[in-house]
């Protein structure tokens, strides 16, 4: 079955608002925005957690919402949106840069996953080798069968999270004496306000500018694909940052497995590990399958997916996640990704007043400079000024630069055909 | 089997899941390891579910 790695969705394959919901849903929780909700916790009061979580997740989810429009509205991949502004080939920069980002974070998550496995099993060095190669190799599978199995993957595994994570909490709530000290208790040290927004905006901005769009292209309605966003970030992210923020204060550990670890609850921990990363690494491998599609365009995704798991795999011998410079590296390289949504924002809603034509009919200039340019320019922005959100000023940053050399330049990324010829 | 009987299933397996869960999380051992149980057997029945139907 194809998944319109080159083309539109069609209107007979558009989805059900939970099916794409699921997806989007099962990628979004995530235990890294329980640890980042168990750090706030642990510099502010809950009550104030609660507000700097509902701030920023409405900014990821209005951010996801803009995204999802442009790709429910034109059925493309985030890699095909940014053929109409970089180019045929300049759109490969930004897809290869994104691709290896997240394959990064794929073969650091099955490692993690096959060394938990072997510590849980208690496994010699050769066994670990195993359990890390086998991870990234099946997680890869519901990548590489596409949208369905991650549908049907998310679909279990979304209730198993919730009810798992409820429990959890309210064990954990119990066992530091109830809700009231809980919000009752006094931070040792303390964050502003907008520092802690920006950590929870941190947690999702790379998914919420890009990856968003490969999953609500699927949607069949603007409604659905807005709803779907706001779902995704405002109730899932938020849900599960505050799980953290409680099992983090009334645990004084962040990380909710080992927490449930600690209580001897061994399968809860193991099932919400499971579904925890088998949908977030399915859902991210699934994505970067697409992009590269736009990559080498003659080759089909399966193809490329097979290629993509099997050097995950490989790479996973090397217990990425024992090496602190790769986190470094993949975080730093993931704030310059949230400016590529400034430009094709910019390049949807001005350039082309909300309207772009079929991929299929039309040809695509080489390289538009002009997006190359405003990338570079958010880009230096992220590293030059350390103030307010990040994030946001790149992203602001490339959607006025983008707009002002578009508007001044005239440049055309697309013709016609006989225009091209 | 048809799509009504597949719903079925996912539905039942949501809810063993659910109950399994909160047992496993707050209740005492054995209970909690029958809640262990009851959460595993949720998990199978609802992948069995949602493999012949999808909300």
């Amino acid at each position: 079955m194809s998944d319109y790695e080159h083309t539109s969705v069609p209107e007979n394959e558009r989805r059900s608002l939970w099916s794409v919901t699921s997806v989007w849903v099962g990628y979004v929780f995530l235990l890294a925005s329980m640890i980042a909700g168990a750090g706030l916790a642990a510099k502010m009061p809950l009550s104030t957690v609660i507000l700097v979580t509902l701030v920023a997740n409405t900014f990821l989810a209005i951010l996801a919402s803009i995204m999802s429009m442009i790709s429910y509205k034109t059925g493309y991949t985030f890699a095909l949106l940014s053929r109409f502004s970089f180019g045929l080939y300049g759109s490969k920069i930004p897809s290869i840069l994104y691709a290896l980002i997240q394959m990064g974070w794929y073969t650091i998550q099955s490692a993690l996953y096959g060394h938990l496995i072997a510590v849980a099993f208690d496994l010699d060095p050769m066994g670990e080798g195993i359990a890390m190669f086998s991870s990234a190799i099946i997680m890869g599978i519901f990548g590489i069968v596409g949208i369905k199995a991650l549908e049907i993957l998310s679909f279990v595994s979304i209730p198993a999270m919730v009810f798992i994570c409820i429990g959890t909490v309210m064990r954990s709530a119990d066992d530091a004496g109830g809700w009231s000290v809980l919000f009752n208790m006094v931070p040792e040290s303390s964050i502003g306000f907008f520092p802690a927004v920006s950590i929870v905006i941190g947690t999702w901005v790379f998914g919420a500018a890009t990856t968003v769009s490969d999953f609500n292209r699927y949607a069949s309605s603007r409604g659905d694909a807005i709803k779907g966003s706001i779902l995704g970030l405002l109730v899932v992210n938020t849900f599960v940052v505050l799980c953290g923020a409680v099992v983090g204060t009334a645990a004084g550990d962040p990380d909710m497995v080992n927490v449930l670890m600690g209580m001897g609850l061994i399968v809860p921990a193991f099932v919400l590990l499971t579904t925890n990363l088998w949908t977030t690494n399915g859902a991210n491998i699934y994505s970067v399958g697409l992009t590269l599609s736009n990559v080498f365009n003659s080759v089909s995704r399966k193809k490329i997916m097979i290629v993509i798991v099997a050097i995950t795999a490989f790479f996973t011998l090397f217990k990425p996640y024992e090496l602190g410079a790769i986190f470094g590296i993949l975080i730093t390289a993931g704030i310059i990704v949230p400016p590529l949504a400034g430009i094709i924002i910019s390049d949807y809603y001005i350039i082309h007043h909300g309207n772009y034509p079929d991929i299929n009919k039309y040809q695509f200039k080489n390289i538009n400079y002009n997006a190359i340019i405003s990338w570079v320019c958010a880009s230096v922005t992220v590293y030059v000024i350390d103030w307010g959100i990040q994030a946001l000023n790149a992203l602001v940053v490339s959607f006025l630069v983008y707009t002002f050399l578009m508007k001044i330049s005239r440049y055309q990324v697309i013709t016609t055909v006989e225009e091209h010829v | 089997m048809s799509t009504v009987n597949y719903k079925y299933l996912a539905n039942t397996g949501m809810v063993f899941m659910a109950v399994g869960s909160l047992m496993a999380c707050l209740a005492q051992q054995p209970i909690s390891l029958i809640g262990d149980g009851i959460l595993i057997i949720g998990l199978i029945i609802s992948t069995w579910g949602f493999s012949g139907w999808r909300p």
